[in-house]
């Protein structure tokens, strides 16, 4: 025991740890991705999804999700940069993974892809559940669609849907619009509403909903319409991304080249929506679009450029602040044109919108208002799919000195030639 | 090989196709063009000739004839390994694999020098071919090695092919008695056969071995290609049963193998139904084709419909109908739909009989196939209307018809007391009652509330009365207008719909204190974001003042009696006739009109703004700060301020122009402390401060011998050193005294020879002599923080001490696993002793790198004082121990 124990502390001493980080705005072109199989043949089955990674420069270790030597740091250090679970069958993880570490992975803001299916494992459940999605409880219930299916001459019992009712962002999806429905096939899930973190991607139709297809029904289903979310996205508050998906057929290969046509539609499409979807909702998850980074926060009094260490009330100043997008490769400007600054000191005083010179600076001048006190710059910036910027910087402002107000007001000019003219009497009567 | 064929197998895989149906088609061009897109060379070549066989390989067995023109490329490597002479074993077997496939033209000599390697002949093949024969088991599996009791289906596999290749190089004929207990084994093997209830058979696998788990498809792949090369060399029928052949080849189908079971003595049959989704109404034929694996046509035969089950009951209606051949498109149609088949998911059992019986034995069939159908068709929804009832007498007050599907917007009100009822009849074409999968009613509130309602059925109508006074807990009491949707669906229901009816006002009593809330509804992701409204503030507005040409008016009123009062000087011609004559009263009163005049000067100077004058007139304004101006150059004086010091403090803040508070205190301003002016303010304000401690100090420090007074000064300057910056928020200046004090106190616990102890360090000494010592356990000994926690009272105290301890390099901490806030204190030496041992155990163990205990010692041990070290730092400090070697 006690041996142990010593064995413990000395092996506290990482000698020899391996470099790993979460995405890091410092080198963020190094990603090792751990993929989590069930069984290897899901590393042949679903190629087309893994050699899309692997193009974009992901460095995939496949292991199987029973695998004893499992683990996700060294010494401390994360081994990988993000993880993909396509093992919902799994009951339990080998070597040191387990929800918990897994939890600690994104909390330390590394991306997780999880795919689900019908007859998922718990442990695929408890993991859903703690990033704010619920499965539905029913082991043998799919997502059944009676309006919005797959026309397929061989599948028969509407389990196969076509949903195109994806949600609406260039940054989430990419900007070329996803024009063929989407195929799916699996378990559907609900996002709590007081979660703001989850966002559904792709929704099913409000004719649809997840039962058992074998069995009849005789109360209603507990995830009905619009409400079931076939594949969810979350972006922790330290910026982690997370993608759940009800599916792990809709990743594969037969999928991606599959044609689809969606029932009560005429257009068959060649190829579905799936391929395009995945690819780019697996660039926002690895933080290839929409990541946001804020330098250069300036601020100055008009006229002047170096920043000061307190400002007066009613002084003009200038802030600025530089916002860069990371593309993948490297850090392009972004352009909007809704961010805004505040000036707050326990509520915003001054909230203005940011103009833009389209090279990434933002810019804006304002008059600092007639109260002192300890004041903060602040960019709140959270917008759908973007990383949330959050800068505050900390400025005093004080009122005026005694000199700094008006010197001779005119309202008092009687009195002091009432005074002046006193003095003058005095000295003439005196003499 | 084996290790290839796992990938090959994987190779194939990704063909897959139809993996979830139960319907098993033969290849057809999809898997073809699917196969041409995995296998795309890149830059006319693929990476490895191992992949180049992969790819060669699944053309060639799925007889895709437009290849990708990689033929140069790949007989230009091939003819590079065969030639080289140092080439690997595994890079000849791999070009020697893709020149059968290619046939590539190589010179003659530099192949024939190759195929010595190749050509052996066994001697004993006998001999080998026994000792492989051991591993086999009594149940057909085979052992991986002699050692490994272990058996598997996939050890058979690799075995099978093996001996096949001992057979075929054998020199002599192989005894016929080993052939002959190898088919009886192949027999048992197949008996361990699992199957599917669809006829899919397949070899499973339980054993994971150290390469990892193989699947049924590796395992199955393996026992076939074990079992086609042995039946190749053994030229003899294996007689295995057919059902098996064909359920492993529907296997390899269903996952995307195609051709692995075709040379096992008999070809399967696929029998194959082109759509399994017919409609009725659109009068959809039912046709069947039946052709090989790899979709090459079937001998002339014919196709019965045996049996038709209804799917989810065990009911069977027995037909024997052949369905009719249409050599056109080689299909067997079934012409007539049978009468008793209707809407709904059936599943039919069909049979293919020969025409020539002689095909019975080259080809495989496999009985009956069993295969699901749905039939779908178009509802009719007939008699659909909703209702309002009177709750006790269950008269309708509203009534309103239907028209399902189609647009419809009733208008409906109802209260607690009433009940809504909505019926309608499914029909199908055939005229019998239809319940379908989904009927659901749904109710949504303005708020977003919705409750669904599953519309039950009696006999051949669908009816739900919904009474609101039951409900209206359930409806969260929520009065206002409800939209009602009708959702009727079926997986055979062509006319699935979802139809909004309309909506209806509902007036429920107010909710009573304790009733639940409804639930909160998703906010819409797209309004949550989004820019806020602009803020501007509003300054406050200056205040009234009299216009600038009335003030200057008054100033005129007001100067003009001045004007007078000189004119009438002047009139009166004043003089200067009272000023004194003798000298010393006319000094004196020089100097007094001198001094109003100096007065009046400064105020002028005051008024006009320069700033140097404003200060002497501010400070001429009170004794104190002249004494601060003295102060101001030279500081010994500064104590002479002591008194009223906080008056000389806002003095001075007045003359720096700062703001004053309320109470008449200086408001104070983080930043003031870097303004060069406001340095003194602080100055006197600390001086004061230290002057008050120094004193108490002396008093204390009078009580210790003197070189230990001597020893803590030297002490000071290293300690302040080491202090990281602290959070207090004073500047340095001010908190020196206290941190001086806490120094001390840290200095004189940490030296033994000292007379005071530290609680913590008493208690740390005391558990030390207390661990045990255990003779084989070589541990020296430590402290659980937790342990000091729990014997000395102040938590504060002990953290303190023990930070101060660990600083002084007396005391090391270390984390613990077992919980997040775990840690062990071991003294420094201790340590040290430990790390020794371990050394001295590894050098007994012969292990070398300890070199790197003796440097952690040096380096690590003495800057890093923390519970861990990161990667960084350590190659920091290695960087900095280089650097210092270079100098």
């Amino acid at each position: 025991m006690l041996r142990k124990l010593l064995w413990i502390l000395l092996i506290s001493f990482p000698l020899f740890a391996i470099l790993c980080a979460s995405f890091s705005e410092e080198n963020p072109t190094d990603r090792r991705v751990l993929v989590l199989l069930d069984d290897f043949a899901i590393k042949s089955s679903h190629s087309l999804y893994f050699k899309s990674l692997e193009s974009r420069g992901f460095d995939l270790d496949f292991k199987l999700a029973g695998d004893p030597k499992l683990a996700l740091q060294r010494y401390g250090q994360y081994l990988y940069d993000a993880a993909i679970l396509f093992c919902p069958t799994v009951e339990r993880f080998g070597g040191s993974i387990h929800v918990a570490s897994l939890l600690d992975f994104v909390d330390s803001g590394h991306d997780l892809i999880i795919a689900a299916d019908a007859s998922g494992s718990e442990l695929i459940r408890d993991i859903a559940v703690e990033c704010g999605v619920d499965f539905d409880e029913d082991p043998a219930a799919f997502v059944i669609d009676h309006t919005s299916y797959a026309v397929s001459e061989t599948e028969g019992d509407h389990t196969l849907i076509a949903s195109d009712d994806l949600i609406q962002s260039e940054v989430i999806l990419g900007s070329k619009k996803i024009e063929a429905p989407v195929l799916f096939k699996g378990i559907g899930h609900s996002i709590n509403p007081a979660n703001n973190l989850v966002l559904k991607v792709l929704s099913a139709s409000p004719a649809a909903y997840s039962a058992n297809p074998n069995s009849k029904l005789s109360s209603p289903p507990t995830l009905t319409g619009s409400a079931i979310s076939l594949v969810s996205v979350v972006q922790a508050r330290n910026n982690a991304r997370v993608l759940i998906s009800g599916s792990l057929s809709m990743f594969s290969n037969w999928f991606f080249r599959s044609g689809v046509q969606k029932a009560g539609s005429t257009t068959k499409y060649e190829k579905c929506g799936n391929e395009q979807f995945l690819t780019e909702l697996s660039k926002w998850v690895f933080h290839e679009r929409g990541h946001l980074k804020a330098v250069n926060v300036r601020h100055h009094k008009v006229g002047e450029v170096d920043e000061p260490s307190i400002y007066r009330i009613k002084d003009d100043l200038d802030y600025s602040v530089e916002v860069y997008e990371w593309s993948g490769t490297s850090w392009e400007p972004y352009v909007a044109d809704d961010l805004q600054v505040q000036f707050y000191m326990m509520s915003p005083y001054v909230l203005k919108t940011l103009s833009t010179d389209h090279k990434g600076r933002y810019y804006t001048s304002f008059k600092v208002p007639d109260v002192y006190g300890v004041f903060q710059f602040k960019v709140e910036y959270q917008r759908l799919g973007y990383t949330s910027l959050s800068l505050s910087k900390q400025i005093p402002v004080r009122p005026f000195r005694h000199n700094e107000y008006e010197r001779f007001i005119p309202a008092a000019y009687p009195y002091y030639g009432a005074s002046f003219s006193m003095v003058m009497f005095d000295i003439g009567f005196r003499e | 090989m084996a290790r290839n064929l796992g990938f090959l197998v994987v190779a194939l895989l990704v063909l897959a196709s139809s993996c979830e149906s139960a319907i098993f088609s033969p290849v057809s061009d999809s898997h073809r063009s699917a196969a041409l897109e995995l296998f795309s060379p890149v830059d006319g070549s693929f990476g490895s000739l191992e992949e180049t066989y992969e790819a060669l390989k699944t053309f060639a067995v799925l007889g895709i004839e437009k290849k990708p023109d990689i033929r140069t490329s790949a007989c230009a490597s091939v003819a590079d390994i065969l030639q080289s002479t140092s080439s690997a074993l595994k890079d000849l077997f791999h070009a020697l694999r893709v020149n059968g496939i290619l046939r590539c033209d190589l010179k003659n000599e530099a192949f024939r020098d190759q195929t010595s390697v190749v050509d052996v002949h066994l001697g004993d093949a006998d001999k080998i071919f026994r000792s492989i024969k051991a591993l086999s088991q009594s149940d057909g599996r085979w052992r991986l090695s002699s050692n490994n009791p272990e058996s598997s289906n996939d050890a058979a596999g690799i075995a099978l092919e093996t001996l096949a290749g001992v057979i075929s190089l054998a020199s002599s004929e192989i005894d016929h008695s080993l052939i002959a207990t190898l088919k009886n084994d192949i027999a048992k093997l197949f008996d361990g056969i699992e199957r599917y209830d669809d006829g899919t058979c397949y070899f499973d696998e339980k054993l994971v071995d150290a390469r990892g788990h193989h699947g049924p498809l590796s395992a199955s792949a393996s026992v076939v290609r074990g079992i086609t090369a042995f039946a190749a060399v053994a030229s003899e029928s294996l007689n295995l049963p057919g059902e098996k052949i064909l359920g492993l080849a529907k296997f390899f189908l269903g996952i995307g193998i195609p051709g692995s079971a075709k040379d096992l003595g008999s070809v399967p049959l696929i029998l194959s139904l082109p759509a399994t989704v017919l409609s009725v109404t659109k009068k959809d034929q039912l046709r069947v084709r039946v052709s090989t694996v790899l979709g090459s046509s079937a001998p002339p035969l014919s196709v019965k419909l045996m049996q038709i089950f209804i799917s989810g009951s065990k009911n069977a209606s027995i037909i024997d109908q052949k369905l009719k051949f249409d050599p056109d498109n080689s299909v067997h149609v079934l012409e007539k739909l049978p009468p008793n088949v209707n809407v709904g998911n059936y599943i039919f059992s069909f049979e293919v009989v020969f025409d020539d019986p002689e095909h019975k034995k080259n080809y495989v069939t496999g009985g009956r196939t069993k295969v699901p159908i749905h039939f779908t068709g178009i509802i009719k929804i007939d008699g659909a209307e909703i209702a309002v009832l009177d709750s006790d007498l269950g008269s309708i007050e509203t009534q309103k018809k239907l028209e399902l599907p189609g647009e419809n917007a009733v208008a409906l009100s109802a209260n607690h007391l009433q009940k809504l009822r909505l019926s309608f009849q499914l029909i199908t074409p055939a005229g019998q009652a239809f319940k379908p999968h989904q009927a659901f009613l749904k109710l949504r509130h303005e708020s977003g509330v919705e409750h669904i309602f599953v519309v039950g059925n009696s006999g051949k109508k669908f009816e739900i009365i919904l009474d609101f006074l039951g409900l209206v807990e359930k409806f969260y009491y929520l009065s206002g207008s409800y939209e009602i949707q009708l959702t009727i669906g079926d997986s055979v229901m062509e006319n699935s719909f979802l139809q909004p009816l309309g909506h209806i006002e509902l007036d429920l009593p107010d909710a009573p204190e304790k009733a639940a809330r409804p639930p909160p509804q998703p906010i819409d992701p797209y309004t949550r974001y989004g820019p806020k409204a602009e803020i501007t503030h509003i300054f406050r507005a200056p205040e009234k003042r009299p216009p600038r040409e009335l003030s200057l008016a008054f100033l005129g009123l007001v100067l003009l009696p001045f004007f007078g009062f000189l004119a009438g000087l002047v009139h009166l011609r004043a003089n200067l006739k009272i000023w004194p004559k003798s000298t010393v009263p006319a000094t004196f009163a020089g100097l007094f009109h001198l001094g109003i005049a100096a007065v009046l000067l400064l105020y002028a100077f005051f008024w006009f703004k320069t700033p140097d004058t404003e200060l002497i007139v501010g400070r001429s304004l009170g004794m104190d700060i002249l004494v601060l101006s003295i102060a101001k150059q030279e500081d010994k004086k500064l104590v002479l301020c002591q008194p009223t010091s906080s008056f000389v403090f806002v003095a001075l803040h007045i003359a720096e122009g700062g703001p004053i508070g309320p109470n008449g205190r200086p408001i104070k301003e983080s930043r003031r402390t870097t303004s060069s002016t406001a340095l003194p303010t602080f100055l006197i304000y600390v001086r004061i401060r230290t002057q008050k401690r120094q004193e108490k100090l002396n008093t204390r420090k009078n009580k210790r011998n003197p070189k230990e007074n001597l020893r803590k000064r030297k002490g000071d300057k290293r300690n302040q050193d080491l202090e990281p910056s602290t959070s207090r928020k004073r500047p340095r200046d001010i908190s020196k005294p206290e941190s001086e004090d806490d120094v001390e106190n840290s200095r004189s616990l940490s030296l033994e020879e000292n007379f005071t102890f530290s609680d913590t360090l008493m208690a740390l000494r005391m558990m030390r002599a207390q661990f045990p010592h255990i003779e084989k356990v070589s541990v020296e000994p430590f402290v659980l923080q937790s342990q000091l926690y729990s014997s000395i009272k102040d938590r504060t105290q002990v953290d303190r001490e023990l930070e101060s301890l660990r600083r002084d390099k007396l005391l090391r901490m270390f984390k613990l696993s077992t919980g997040q806030d775990d840690h062990a204190i071991m003294f420094t030496e201790d340590y040290l002793n430990q790390i020794e041992r371990v050394v001295r155990r590894m050098e007994e163990k012969k292990q070398n790198d300890l070199t790197v205990f003796e440097w952690f010692k040096m380096h690590v041990i003495k800057s890093k004082l923390d519970t861990s070290i990161s990667h960084q730092e350590l190659v920091k400090v290695r960087k900095h121990q280089n650097q210092a070697l270079l100098y």
